[in-house]
C-alpha cells in the first residue's frame, strides 16, 4: 500500500474510533460479563462460582431448548422472505406519484411505528377466537377460524402475521431504492417492448439487491430475537409452541433466577446469528449488484 | 426550633398504578411535610417492570432504602438477603402484630424471621351477574353455598348460541355464548380450590416438597376438569382471561354467571363496566372451612439501606391506620392489611353490596405456595400439562403424575435452608 | 388495441387505486380498532361481544387519561431524549458507515463483523452488568445511559449507510481527495449532502426506536417526572388487568409526532432524488 493509502488507513481508524470508543466504555464489559455469566451458578447475594461448562452440558440435553430453537427458526422463515417480498411489493406499489399516495404510504407505515405492546395487546384481540376479529372475517367467508393463540398449531402462525403487520420499515426502504431506478433506464426498455417482468428482472431487482441483502441480515438478526409479543400473548405457550429462544432466556434469567444458564442460552443464541450472518455475506457477492466499486 | 441537623434523603421505591399513585403521591407530600428530618425520593416503576427494576438494582446494590413490594415476588430476594431482618425493630416498637391479617404476614416471614410488613392485601371472592342469574330464575349465591351448590347452578346458568343449558336436547359446547362459572386460575392459584374440595399440592409446610397424585387431590382435579369438560358449565381460559386482561376478564366482559376474582375487579367493574353484580365469601368447602388465595404489598428495607433508622420510621408511619384508610382503604385501590383500617374500605355508595365478604375472606385468605425462585421455574414449566389436563385435552392422572415429578426435581434446589 | 384512451386510463386508474385500499385493509384495520376503544365509553370497551361503532363516541377516555398522569412533561422528555438520540445516531452512524465504505484498512472485514456482532446479543444478559456498570459511575435517574450510547453508533445504521455509501462511485470521493480535501472533509462536504434518503431513512427508524424504547428507561430513570412517553404508558398495564381504554388513546397520541416525522423524511426519500442516484 503506497503512501497514500496508508495516511488514508490512518484516517480510516480515526472516522471509526466512535465507534471503537463505544465499544470499549459501553459494550466489551456487559458483553464480556455475560460471557463469563456463563460459566457460573450466580446466586445473589453470594459471589458468582465457577461451574464451568455445566449449563453447556445442561443445554444439550434441555428439550425445551431445542424446542425454543426451533421455534424461533420457524418465527424467522416465516416472517423474513414474506416480509422481504411483501416490503417490495408494497414500494413498488406505492411508488407512483398519484394523489393521495401520501396517505397509503403512511397507512402502510403506520404499524411499524407502534410500540411492540400495543401491537401485542391489539393482535391478542384481534386473534381472539371468539369475537376477535380475524374469526368474524373468516365467519363472514363461510370458515370457521382456528382458536389462534389458544391454539398449539395455530399460535406460531398467528404470531408470524402479527409479525408481518409491521413490515412497513422494509417497504421504507425498499421505496428510497426504487427512487433511482433511472426513469430513462425504464422508458428505453419499455420502448424496446420489454414487458413488466423482464423489467423488473432486469432492470429493478439488480438495482435493489443491496437493500434487499440489507433486510436479510437485519431482519434475521431481527427474528431471532423476538421477544415481545411471546411475553406478553402467549407466555411461550401453548405447549411450548411460541416458546422462542430470548422468552426462554429472559424466562431463565428473570423469572426463574437461573443467570448463569440464561447467559449460556444467550451466547449460543450469538453464535447461531453469527454464523447464519456470516453465511449471508460470504454468498453476498454472487446476487448483490453494487452500482459504484468497493473502496 | 433548630434544624442544624441536615435532612436525610430516602428513597421510597413503589410500583403503582396512576390511580394509585395519585392518592399515593398526595399522602407522601403530605408525609414529608409533617417529618422535617427527612427528605422523601419517590422512586415509581411501571407493574409490567419490576423483575427487571429490582434484579438490575439488587445486582447493583442500589435497591431505594423502602421498597413497596408484590408479595408474590417478594420471597425469593428474601432468600437472597436483599433486605434486613426486621424481627428486632418490630419487637423493640411494640407493634401490634395481631392487627395485621395473618395471610398477608405470612408472606413476609421465613426462616422464623419477620422481613416485612404488608400494607395492603386483595383476597379472592365469588362475583356474580345477578342480571344472569335473575334470567335464569336462580337464587343469588348465599353464605351457605358449597361449590357443589355452585356447580348446579353453574350447569344452569350455562347458555349456548340458542339459548340452551347442558341439561337441555340439541346444547351445542362449541357455540356457548355464556358459562356458568369462570374460575380459570393458573395452576398455583387453583391450589385453594382444590383444598376446597378434599385435596392439597403441598406436602411439606414450605411446599418445596409437593404431591399432586393422593386420591383426595385427583379426585378434586378431576371435578374442577370435569365442570369444564363433561358439564360444560365452566370456562378456564387463562391466556385469554385475567392473565392478559384481553380482551378482559370473561365475567367482566359479561361472559360468564359467576368469577372467581381478586379485589381488583371490584374498581375495574365500577370504573368501565355497567354489569349489575354483587359478591359472596368464597364457598364453603367440604371440610365445612373456606379457602381462598390472595394477593398483597408490603414494605421492606433494603439491607443495603444507609438510613435503616431513619427507614424504619418511614415504613412505621407508611403503615399506620390512618395512613393506610387514606391512601388505599377510602379511595377503594386495596384492602388495609391492618384489622383497625380495614373497614375503610367499605364504601356504601359503590357495588357491590355485600362488601363485608371481603373483609371475611381477608380472615383465611393464604398466599401463594410456594414461593421460592424455583417456584417459579416450577410454575413455567408444568402449568401448559395442568391446563390440557383441566381443558380434558389430557387425562388428569396423567398430568398430576407428570407435573408431581417434574415439580419435585426442580425444587429440590430450595429445600436447603 | 390503443391504451391511451380516457376511459381505459381510468379504468386502470380505478384498479389502481382499488388494490391499494384493499392492501391498506389489513395495515388499517387494527389501527382503526384502537381508535374504536379510544373512543368508546370505558364500559364498552369490555364487552364482549365487541361492537365496532362507539355509542356514543366520547372524548373521556382521552380526557381522564391526561388528567391521570402528566403527559405534558413525559411527552417533553421523550422529545429531549429522542431528539438527542436521533441526531447522535446520524453523526456518528453516518461517520463510521462512510468510513467502512470508503476507505481502506487492514483487517477491516474482521471490524465489520464485529459491528455486527454487538447487535446479536440479546439485551436480557448485557441488561444488568450495564446497569451495574452506569450506577457505580453514578448515571442512573439521568438520561445520559439512553442518550450517550447513540453518540458511540448503532450497528444497524452504521451498516445502512454502508451500504448505501458503497453505491457511490468511489471517483466521487476520490476526485475530492485529489484537490486536497482529507477524508472527515470528503465525509462532510461530499458524501453526507448526497446521504439524503438514508439520512431520513436513519432518521425515521432512530426517532422510532427512541420513542418506543421501553427497556432504557425502565431501568434508568426513577422518578416520574423523568419519565419518557413509552414508561409512562406502561403504567396502564397494570398487575392484574391492562387499562386499555387509557392505554390506546395515548398510544394514538403517542404517534402523531412519529407520523410527523414520517411525512417530513417521505419528502427527502421521495422527491429529493431528482438526480436518480441510487440510494443504494
Amino acid at each position: 500500500m503506497g503512501q497514500l493509502g496508508k495516511r488514508r488507513e490512518r484516517w480510516f481508524y480515526l472516522l471509526i474510533s466512535p465507534w471503537l470508543v463505544g465499544l470499549l466504555l459501553f459494550q466489551i464489559g456487559p458483553v464480556v460479563t455475560a460471557l463469563g455469566l456463563s460459566f457460573t451458578e450466580w446466586h445473589l447475594p453470594q459471589l458468582p462460582q465457577f461451574v464451568g461448562l455445566t449449563h453447556y452440558q445442561e443445554l444439550i440435553q434441555d428439550h425445551l431448548f431445542r424446542r425454543s430453537l426451533l421455534n424461533t427458526a420457524y418465527y424467522t422463515l416465516g416472517t423474513v422472505p414474506p416480509g422481504i417480498v411483501i416490503g417490495l411489493g408494497l414500494a413498488l406499489l406505492v411508488n407512483r406519484p398519484r394523489p393521495g399516495i401520501s396517505f397509503f404510504r403512511t397507512v402502510y407505515f403506520l404499524p411499524a411505528v407502534i410500540s411492540g405492546v400495543a401491537t401485542a395487546l391489539l393482535w391478542a384481540w384481534m386473534f381472539n377466537p371468539q369475537y376477535g376479529m380475524v374469526n368474524s372475517v373468516l365467519a363472514q367467508l363461510g370458515i370457521h377460524g382456528p382458536a389462534w393463540f389458544q391454539d398449539e398449531h395455530w399460535a406460531m402462525p398467528a404470531l408470524i402475521l402479527t409479525g408481518l403487520w409491521s413490515i412497513g420499515t422494509n417497504m421504507l426502504l425498499y421505496l428510497a431504492a426504487l427512487q433511482a431506478v433511472p426513469a430513462e433506464l425504464v422508458e428505453s426498455a419499455a420502448l424496446d417492448g420489454a414487458g413488466a417482468a423482464a423489467l423488473f428482472r432486469h432492470v429493478t431487482w439488480p438495482m435493489v439487491t443491496p437493500v434487499t441483502f440489507y433486510l436479510l441480515v437485519v431482519n434475521i438478526i431481527g427474528a431471532f430475537q423476538i421477544f415481545t409479543p411471546t411475553y406478553i400473548i402467549t407466555r411461550g405457550g401453548p405447549n411450548y409452541a411460541t416458546l422462542t429462544l430470548p422468552l426462554y432466556i429472559y424466562l431463565n434469567a428473570f423469572a426463574w433466577g437461573r443467570m448463569g444458564y440464561a447467559a449460556a442460552l444467550a451466547f449460543i443464541l450469538f453464535m447461531v446469528i453469527l454464523g447464519l450472518t456470516l453465511l449471508q455475506f460470504r454468498f453476498a457477492k454472487r446476487w448483490v449488484f453494487y452500482v459504484g466499486s468497493e473502496a | 426550633m433548630q434544624n442544624a441537623v441536615e435532612p436525610v434523603t430516602l428513597r421510597l421505591g413503589v410500583a403503582l398504578t396512576p390511580q394509585e399513585l395519585e392518592s399515593y403521591q398526595a399522602a407522601i407530600v403530605s408525609l414529608d411535610q409533617a417529618h422535617p428530618e427527612w427528605v422523601i425520593e419517590l422512586e415509581t416503576t411501571p407493574q409490567s417492570g419490576v423483575l427487571e427494576k429490582i434484579n438490575s438494582q439488587l445486582a447493583a446494590q442500589n435497591l431505594p432504602d423502602v421498597l413497596r413490594v408484590q408479595g408474590l415476588l417478594v420471597q425469593q430476594w428474601i432468600r437472597q438477603n436483599a433486605f434486613q431482618d426486621l424481627t428486632p425493630r418490630i419487637t423493640a416498637s411494640q407493634l401490634d402484630l395481631e392487627d395485621f391479617y395473618p395471610g398477608p404476614l405470612e408472606q413476609f416471614r421465613t426462616q422464623g424471621k419477620i422481613w416485612g410488613l404488608p400494607d395492603t392485601a386483595a383476597p379472592d371472592v365469588v362475583f356474580y351477574n345477578k342480571a344472569m342469574f335473575d334470567a335464569a330464575g336462580i337464587e343469588y349465591p348465599t353464605d351457605e353455598w358449597t361449590y357443589e351448590d355452585m356447580r348446579q347452578a353453574a350447569i344452569r346458568l350455562t347458555l349456548d348460541s340458542q339459548g340452551r343449558t347442558p341439561l337441555e336436547a340439541g346444547f351445542d359446547p362449541s357455540t356457548i355464548q355464556q358459562w356458568g362459572w369462570n374460575g380459570g386460575l393458573t395452576f398455583f392459584w387453583q391450589r385453594h380450590l382444590v383444598r376446597a374440595l378434599g385435596g392439597e399440592f403441598c406436602e411439606t409446610e414450605d411446599c418445596t416438597t409437593m404431591k399432586f397424585t393422593a386420591p383426595e387431590t385427583i379426585r378434586a382435579v378431576q371435578w374442577w376438569a370435569d365442570l369444564v369438560s363433561k358439564d360444560h358449565a365452566a370456562l378456564y381460559d387463562p391466556y385469554g382471561g385475567s392473565q392478559t386482561g384481553i380482551p378482559g376478564d370473561p365475567f367482566i366482559a359479561g361472559k360468564a354467571a359467576m368469577g372467581f376474582n381478586g379485589f381488583f375487579a371490584v374498581a375495574q367493574l365500577n370504573e368501565a363496566s355497567s354489569i349489575d353484580y354483587d359478591i359472596v365469601q368464597p364457598l364453603t368447602g367440604v371440610d365445612g372451612k373456606r379457602y381462598t388465595p390472595l394477593s398483597t404489598n408490603g414494605y421492606l428495607i433494603a439491607a443495603t439501606s444507609e438510613h435503616p433508622e431513619e427507614a424504619w420510621t418511614l415504613m412505621q408511619a407508611l403503615l399506620e391506620p390512618d395512613f393506610l384508610e387514606e391512601t388505599w382503604g377510602k379511595p377503594g385501590h386495596s384492602v388495609p392489611a391492618r384489622r383497625s383500617a380495614a373497614e375503610s374500605v367499605l364504601n356504601p355508595e359503590n357495588p357491590p353490596a355485600n362488601q363485608q365478604a371481603i373483609l371475611d375472606a381477608m380472615e383465611y385468605g393464604e398466599i401463594f405456595k410456594p414461593y421460592t425462585s424455583s417456584a417459579f421455574e416450577v410454575y413455567g414449566k408444568t402449568s401448559d400439562n395442568f391446563i390440557k389436563s383441566m381443558k380434558g385435552e389430557l387425562d388428569v392422572v396423567v398430568a398430576l403424575e407428570q407435573i408431581e415429578s417434574a415439580t419435585n426435581e426442580i425444587l429440590a434446589r430450595d429445600r436447603q435452608p | 388495441m390503443r391504451t391511451d384512451f380516457p376511459i381505459i386510463q381510468a379504468g386502470k386508474s380505478g384498479l389502481y387505486y382499488l388494490v391499494l385500499i384493499m392492501a391498506s385493509i389489513p395495515f388499517a384495520l387494527p389501527i382503526v380498532w384502537m381508535a374504536s376503544i379510544a373512543f368508546k365509553p370505558a364500559e364498552m370497551v369490555y364487552l364482549s361481544p365487541p361492537r365496532w361503532l362507539p355509542d356514543p363516541p366520547t372524548l373521556a377516555n382521552f380526557q381522564n387519561a391526561w388528567q391521570l398522569l402528566d403527559f405534558p412533561v413525559f411527552i417533553r422528555n421523550s422529545l429531549i431524549v429522542t431528539s438527542l438520540t436521533m441526531i447522535g445516531s446520524l453523526l456518528s452512524s453516518s461517520l463510521v458507515g462512510y468510513a467502512f465504505a470508503a476507505l481502506p484498512g487492514r483487517g477491516k472485514q474482521i471490524l465489520f463483523f464485529l459491528l455486527m456482532a454487538t447487535i446479536m446479543i440479546p439485551a436480557t444478559v448485557t441488561m444488568i452488568p450495564m446497569f451495574i456498570g452506569f450506577s457505580r459511575i453514578g448515571w442512573v435517574n439521568t438520561y445520559l445511559p439512553l442518550v450517550l450510547p447513540a453518540f458511540f453508533t448503532n450497528a444497524f445504521y452504521v451498516f445502512l449507510f454502508r451500504q448505501y455509501f458503497r453505491t457511490i462511485p468511489v471517483e466521487l470521493f476520490d476526485s475530492a481527495e485529489l484537490d486536497g480535501c482529507n477524508p472527515l472533509g470528503t465525509y462532510w462536504w461530499i458524501a453526507l449532502p448526497l446521504a439524503k434518503p438514508a439520512l431520513a431513512g436513519v432518521a425515521v427508524f432512530a426517532f422510532i426506536a427512541s420513542w418506543n424504547d421501553f427497556l432504557g428507561p425502565l431501568l434508568y430513570l426513577s422518578s416520574n417526572d423523568r419519565y419518557t412517553l413509552s414508561l409512562g404508558l406502561s403504567l396502564f398495564n397494570g398487575l392484574y388487568y391492562t387499562q386499555l381504554h387509557y392505554l390506546m388513546p395515548m398510544s394514538l397520541v403517542a404517534l402523531l409526532p412519529v407520523i410527523v416525522i414520517f411525512l417530513l423524511a417521505q419528502r427527502y426519500l421521495v422527491q429529493g432524488i431528482v438526480t436518480s442516484r441510487n440510494p443504494f
